[in-house]
């Protein structure tokens, strides 16, 4: 049995890590798409907070999909205003880096439900 | 013919026009204050990969001055860009956009900063080095940032070396002005904004520039050379050398360079030189009875004639003295 989780072991810790989001990588790409322009990490501006868009897909199964056709597509958003933009499309052609941006925000943690 | 009483609703028409045209032009009127910036800093905070709110720490921050602009004094008002009327994702750009570099938008770039920035040590801009070139103001300077690095005549080198490469491999010869060493900018004697006289010298003249410092060498002389009152720039390299005293070429290669006749020609002639033989400092003669071309081969004039900058010695005509 020892011998099971000494052999598992390395590989139990290393899983998580391995699928968690590089935030550094994540950030630079917000920064450099606009993101921020528009979503504070913690603060809604136009947009909501990052955090709060990750409470509001916490447990929704679909939630890594919606949100990379969210950054992807330019689907309308409606502003506080009314009127309607396209959504601004990631700086990348990287699906990768574009997933890893999407897993990034949702696993912000802490933000209310919009 | 029109009577008095049908002049009445003309003039108040036109005074509600020109009341009109005051009211649209207030409403396209930047606004200067923190509340006018507050539709670019809606979206333009501190998450930017450049600095923007930081230009609060700076003059251009200073909201009690009534001079100090707003971001749309300096940007355009941008309509297109804040209402971004077409819904697309990419909103168009700001009116006048700082990070173009196109000879175009260097021009409207420039006109932006000197529109307010005129006179002074910018009275010389137009018709400049820089301005023919179409290097815009932000090409040097850190608008927003709080500290702007070519502000500080120590830390403004890297700059100007950013595009002056040579000057930038001189300053680590043997021989140079102690830029590298930290103690003076190229802003002491160049004015990067501007000069009447060549190559952008603060003052008007290259020796007038250098006689700042160098004032010793400035004369008037009894005896003057008069290549050195014409330009320092004959003897010396400003930047740096590998010869000491920021000579061109050493001596008394540099000298023969105009005084082919002095002492019969080239440099191991010797004829015409002064008497005797040459001796060392122990008043040996380890050159005795060599020929007098030995005697001179890898002298320096400057033994003889060290006043090379002029005299005042009523016998020092030949700068020796």
């Amino acid at each position: 049995m020892l011998a099971i989780l000494m052999l598992a072991g390395p590989g139990l810790c290393i899983a998580p890590l391995s699928s968690a989001a590089d935030a550094a990588a994540a950030q630079s790409l917000a920064q450099k798409s606009g993101c921020f322009k528009c979503h504070g990490v913690d603060k809604s501006k136009d947009g909501p907070a990052l955090r709060d868009a990750a409470a509001k897909y916490r447990g929704d199964s679909q939630a890594q999909q919606r949100l990379i056709f969210h950054v992807t597509s330019g689907e309308k958003v409606k502003f506080s205003d009314g009127h309607e933009e396209e959504h601004k499309k990631v700086k990348t052609s990287d699906p990768n880096e574009t997933r890893n941006l999407v897993d990034w925000i949702l696993s912000l943690e802490g933000g209310t439900k919009y | 013919m029109i009577s008095r009483s049908g002049l009445l609703p003309i003039a108040l028409v036109l005074l509600f026009c020109a009341a009109r045209g005051a009211a649209a032009e207030s409403d396209t009127a930047p606004e200067r204050g923190l509340e006018g910036d507050r539709v670019c800093t809606r979206c333009h905070d501190e998450t930017e990969a450049r600095p923007v709110l930081s230009i609060y720490k700076t003059p251009h921050g200073v909201k009690a001055d009534e001079r100090t602009p707003g971001c749309q004094s300096c940007h355009g008002a941008s309509l297109d860009h804040v209402r971004n009327p077409k819904g697309s994702s990419t909103r168009p750009k700001v009116d006048v956009d700082f990070l173009i570099h196109t000879p175009q938008a260097a021009r409207l770039q420039m006109e932006t900063c000197i529109g307010c920035h005129k006179g002074g040590q910018r009275e010389h801009w137009a018709g400049s080095e820089h301005e023919r070139r179409d290097v815009p103001c932000t090409a040097c300077h850190l608008v927003h940032a709080s500290e702007d690095r070519v502000m500080n005549r120590i830390t403004q080198q890297e700059t100007c070396f950013a595009c002056h490469k040579t000057q930038r491999a001189q300053i680590h010869r043997i021989s140079t002005h102690p830029l590298a060493a930290g103690e003076m900018g190229c802003s002491d004697c160049h004015n990067p904004h501007g000069s009447i006289g060549p190559v952008l010298m603060a003052k008007n003249s290259i020796n007038e520039t250098c006689y700042t410092c160098h004032a010793e060498r400035r004369g008037p002389f009894l005896w003057s050379h008069e290549p050195v009152q014409e330009d320092c720039t004959n003897c010396h390299t400003p930047h740096g050398s590998n010869n000491p005293a920021l000579l061109k070429a050493r001596t008394p290669w540099l000298c023969q360079e105009c005084h082919t006749a002095d002492h019969s020609g080239p440099m191991n002639s010797g004829a015409n030189l002064p008497g005797g033989n040459a001796t060392n400092i122990n008043n040996l003669l380890p050159l005795a009875n060599q020929a007098p071309r030995s005697q001179l081969n890898a002298r320096n004039c400057l033994s003889c004639h060290p006043m090379v900058h002029g005299s005042n010695h009523p016998g020092g005509a030949r700068f020796s003295r």
